[in-house]
């Protein structure tokens, strides 16, 4: 083993999951300042090596997803559909998204970077890869071009497609290129849940066919460890982060689900970090979506709060619908009144907030073994909690906190809708925080009646620079909403909603 | 009818049912010479299951139900040996401390009454349904799982309580005597407690109070309706009852006459006999109270059934009380109903008791009650029609409203927690409230101008003539009524027996050695 450890990086494949890697590739490149001396793309992965070869710095390929429009990628094969070449083709990301990117093949080919772009070759039925200085627009598309879904690339007279169903991560790539140290950013869902219906089952059958090989050359990875000279020669180090993006692989037409993809790899990044001990400089880009647009929405609930009846009749402000919707940290704030015999009367709001439709996260600490260091962003997009903390002032002047829960995560519909209407309830002596400790003055029950789902679907109220602004944010709102209760309660139609 | 004919008794108890069977066992242990008559029959396993079968009281004087349309008020009432306690849910609840300040006679606390409480809690074998004896043949049934939870997550978890229940938890497949020589067997979970138990696992009067009392000499003249009470020219009270089996009447005599046919019966014979045995109380009929009585059902549950046909009737309560408002909800057992030609009957009671009963039509409705303190200040009156009279309860619908409201949203709040897609409150609709619980009418007070009789239960201006039944009780019970119309009978009977028997240091026996019970019902 050499003194400095090569290091490798292997942009996995994921489709549109891959913005998730562009988060994280912001984080090891730009904030914690990471080097590799080979990278490796397939499928998915391309996007960002092209990238990186163009000389886009890791906070700079964020930034592009975080303005990538996916509905400007779609363009549907026509002809080529019904002589069952593919369904849909890469014309418009050759046409529109590419040059939006600005890439410059030239500057590619000249890149410094040791870079591989692994392939298929249907002609010889063997894995290729390609170098930097080889690539072209042809061989980034055929890198990209996904088996079904999109047309196979015919270059010297061989047709190429992704590679995917042979590997998602070409490890054998790294070893070659003599790698010590093998990174691997992997979107590739794992979630254990089977879904009926031909689009769920392709993408099943990719699935276990990219984690397969995953596991496959992992087990060979920690085999090696135990006797390296029988094997590559050496102890081979390989980290593995894992997460489960909330987006389609393809069916995806709204860039807030994308951008949100942006930010969870950002977040799990730098948590991945804490975890390893590796400093970074976080970048800020909390204000890159602001739209200048507020909501504002009424929240009427009623139950009961220790046995007695209780009414909350709620303001819900959402200062900037654009970085409500993309940054991931989906907080409004609260005003209003809970009244309940329990708080005296109606008590006031003074100070108060919520967050809405968040995904449950549970981190896990990276497992080592063997060698092969695992780590998952531990986000369970199937279940959305919405927390309100409200500090209240009761009108005898006494200062308590509610607390309230919705939790969705019962994937029927009717079920999570009902959950999307009820929150479970705690009132604590004292302003305090969700977590700490105080005196429970009460628990309960609040929920929203029809009425009260129909006056906050009437009452939503807009208010921003032009009438198409505000139309547009509260559009967005309603979709963030929508798609949050599909994710949990419409999989079997497609397991993340398009929107 | 010549005098030689005419009975003589020493005590004629009018009624059987928590009034008449607790104070006719007294007395007879007393040694006294009583004759209890009863109008409906000896039901012996043969309560009613077939559409074809004798529901109502209507039918003969043979069913057990006799559903009375009086005014604002639907008032359904037991007939036969043992009264209510054939059809009711089996549930004893003492009476909150608070209650006997208000309109109750001086002398009556809880306190005072406790004794006489334990004393029917040992009578009537009381268990609470989530004892660990009381669930070695059956675990508790999913709607007690339900109501809890519901009522949890309502935030009212320290509310929720399990009440005692006068039922044998034996084992269901064992029949065999019980301490007063009636055969028992243990209960089946099967839901049919309202419509009287067929297996004799609830311990109805006519298991225990009863049978002691015949064992004592007391004689028990089912069928025996009365239709005229008189004062007799020699003092005491002449009693005219029909024979319903034979269509004969007869005449007994008695210097002490105990009326304790159920609140409308015993108010009714008052307002037309009263003035006649000399009644002075200008207070005949009033006080009425429906004791909050509110029922819905709740439609469907989308993950959880009720199945309200398992499991002992009532099993499961909460209690309500924001200060303003006192009420208790409780989860609702009905018979598991089955489509039999050539009507809807109730399932037979011919399968086996190892086996957890369960209907195929009513497992996702939701019977949910409520019964609280209401305002008594109904009204109960005689009303001249062209065909006779009939007995007409005026109540006060409107100024209960909020009381009603308070139980409704309630009930609707529990079925919606529990996954309620809809429910039917007919109440509401119909503003005529149902009760089960019919009490006052004839209430115990310090004076004529309060009441109809003093605080042993003696009819103001007409010695010997006692009220022992819940027509006594001076306000709403709030919580189910049987246990404190039980535990009154028996103070106001000891009262009697002493004047009877002229020992003025007789109790029941056994009495100083009754252990106390502990009433669960949560201080609100």
């Amino acid at each position: 083993m050499s003194a400095v450890p090569k290091r490798s990086l292997l942009l996995a494949g994921g489709g549109l999951k891959v913005a998730f890697q562009a988060g994280v590739l912001q984080v090891w490149l730009s904030e914690a300042g990471l080097t590799f001396d080979h990278v490796d793309a397939c499928s998915g992965g391309a996007f960002n090596l092209a990238l990186l070869c163009d000389g886009r710095t890791g906070i700079e390929i964020a930034d592009l997803w975080r303005q990538m429009r996916p509905r400007d990628g779609v363009s549907f094969s026509g002809s080529g559909f019904l002589h069952g070449r593919s369904i849909v083709t890469m014309d418009a990301y050759r046409d529109t998204i590419f040059p939006g990117w600005g890439l410059d093949f030239d500057r590619i080919r000249a890149s410094p970077i040791t870079a591989t772009f692994t392939v298929h070759n249907r002609s010889t039925a063997s894995r290729e890869t390609f170098s930097a200085a080889e690539m072209d627009l042809d061989k980034l598309v055929a890198t990209l071009s996904q088996a079904v879904w999109f047309p196979p690339v015919e270059i010297d007279g061989h047709y190429y497609t992704d590679a995917v169903f042979d590997t998602d991560a070409n490890v054998d790539a790294a070893l070659e290129q003599g790698a010590d140290e093998i990174w691997v950013v992997w979107t590739v869902s794992r979630r254990p849940e089977w879904m009926p219906g031909a689009l769920a089952q392709f993408f099943h059958a990719l699935e276990v066919s990219a984690n397969g090989t995953l596991e496959s050359d992992l087990e060979r990875i920690r085999m090696n460890n135990e006797v390296p000279d029988r094997h590559f020669g050496r102890h081979v180090h390989a980290k593995v982060l894992r997460a489960e993006v909330a987006t389609h692989y393809l069916a995806l037409f709204n860039g807030d689900r994308l951008h949100r993809a942006v930010e969870q790899g950002v977040r799990a990044a730098r948590a991945w970090c804490d975890a390893q001990g590796i400093p970074y400089t976080p970048i800020d880009r909390s204000h890159f979506y602001d739209t200048d647009v507020a909501l504002r929405f009424s929240d009427r609930l009623r139950g009961r709060l220790r046995g007695r009846r209780a009414e909350a009749d709620l303001q819900l402000l959402v200062p900037d619908a654009g970085a409500f919707m993309n940054t991931g940290h989906q907080r409004v704030e609260v005003r209003g009144t809970v009244t309940s015999s329990v708080l005296d009367g109606a008590a006031t709001v003074e100070e108060g907030h919520a967050d809405i439709l968040l995904d449950v996260r549970s981190p896990s600490v990276p497992v080592e073994s063997g060698g092969v260091q695992e780590a998952d962003d531990g986000v369970d997009p199937t279940r959305k909690l919405m927390t309100y903390v409200l500090h209240l002032r009761t009108p005898t002047g006494r200062a308590v906190t509610f607390l309230g829960v919705k939790d969705v995560s019962t994937p029927t519909v009717r079920a999570a809708a009902r959950e999307a209407m009820t929150m479970s309830c705690r009132v604590l002596e004292g302003w305090v925080g969700p977590d700490d400790e105080a005196v429970e003055l009460a628990t309960g029950l609040l929920w929203m009646g029809f009425r009260d789902v129909a006056a906050q679907l009437v009452g939503a109220r807009a208010d921003g620079p032009s009438l198409r602004a505000e139309a547009a944010g509260l559009a967005r709102y309603g979709a963030l909403f929508a798609g949050s209760l599909w994710d949990v309660a419409a999989r079997k139609v497609l397991t993340y909603a398009p929107f | 009818m010549p005098r030689a004919e005419i009975e003589s008794r020493q005590v004629v108890v009018v009624g059987s049912g928590f009034g008449g069977a607790v104070t006719a066992c007294r007395l007879a242990q007393a040694g006294c010479d009583v004759l209890v008559l009863e109008r409906g029959r000896w039901f012996d396993g043969d309560f009613p299951r077939d559409a074809g079968d004798d529901w109502l009281w209507e039918q003969g004087g043979r069913g057990p139900f006799d559903v009375r349309r009086v005014g604002g008020v639907t008032a359904v009432v037991a007939a036969g040996v043992g009264g209510g306690s054939l059809l009711y849910s089996n549930v004893h609840l003492r009476l909150p401390a608070e209650v006997f300040g208000s309109r109750w006679p001086a002398g009556w606390t809880r306190e005072a009454l406790n004794p006489y409480y334990d004393l029917v809690a040992s009578m009537l074998d009381l268990k609470r349904a989530d004892e660990q004896d009381a669930q070695r043949y059956w675990p508790l049934p999913p709607r007690a799982g339900l109501l809890r939870e519901a009522a949890t997550r309502l935030g009212a978890a320290q509310d929720v309580f399990h009440p005692p229940l006068a039922l044998d938890f034996g084992d269901p497949r064992v029949c065999r005597e019980n301490r007063f020589g009636a055969r028992q067997s243990g209960c089946r979970h099967c839901g049919k407690c309202s419509v009287g138990c067929n297996v004799g696992a609830k311990n109805s009067l006519d298991k225990n109070y009863l049978p002691l009392a015949m064992h004592h000499g007391a004689a028990v003249r089912a069928r025996c309706e009365v239709v005229g009470l008189a004062r007799d020219p020699d003092g005491g009270y002449r009693v005219t009852y029909r024979c319903l089996l034979e269509g004969t009447e007869h005449v007994v005599v008695t210097p002490t006459l105990v009326l304790a046919a159920g609140t409308l019966g015993t108010t009714e014979l008052l307002l037309s006999h009263g003035a006649a045995l000399g009644a002075t109380s200008s207070r005949i009929g009033d006080h009425y109270s429906a004791n909050g009585d509110y029922l819905i059902t709740s439609l469907g549950g989308i993950e959880k059934e009720w199945r309200p046909g398992v499991g002992p009737a009532i099993t499961t309560s909460v209690l309500a009380d924001d200060g303003e408002t006192w009420f208790l909800v409780q989860d609702g057992g009905i018979p598991a109903l089955d489509v039999l030609l050539p009507g809807i009957g109730v399932r037979s009671d011919d399968e086996d008791p190892a086996l957890p009963p369960d209907g195929p039509t009513s497992g996702h409705l939701g019977v949910l009650l409520a019964m609280g303190r209401d305002s008594a200040t109904g009204k109960v009156r005689r009303r001249r029609r062209f065909c006779g009279t009939r007995l007409t309860v005026r109540w006060p619908w409107r100024s209960n409203t909020r009381f009603y409201d308070a139980e409704r949203s309630y009930l609707r709040d529990v079925a919606h927690v529990a996954g309620s897609v809809g429910e039917v409150d007919t109440a509401r609709l119909t503003q005529k409230a149902v009760s089960v619980h019919s009490l006052g009418g004839a209430v115990m007070a310090d004076s004529p101008d309060e009441g109809v009789v003093d605080a042993h239960g003696e009819v103001f201006g007409a010695p010997g003539l006692y009220v022992m039944d819940g027509a006594a009780i001076p306000t709403a019970t709030g919580v189910n009524p049987s246990h404190t119309i039980a535990a009154v009978a028996e103070r106001n009977a000891e009262h009697l027996a002493r004047r009877l028997c002229g020992s003025a240091e007789w109790t029941a026996p056994g009495f100083s050695a009754v252990p106390p019970y502990a009433d669960p019902l949560p201080v609100g």
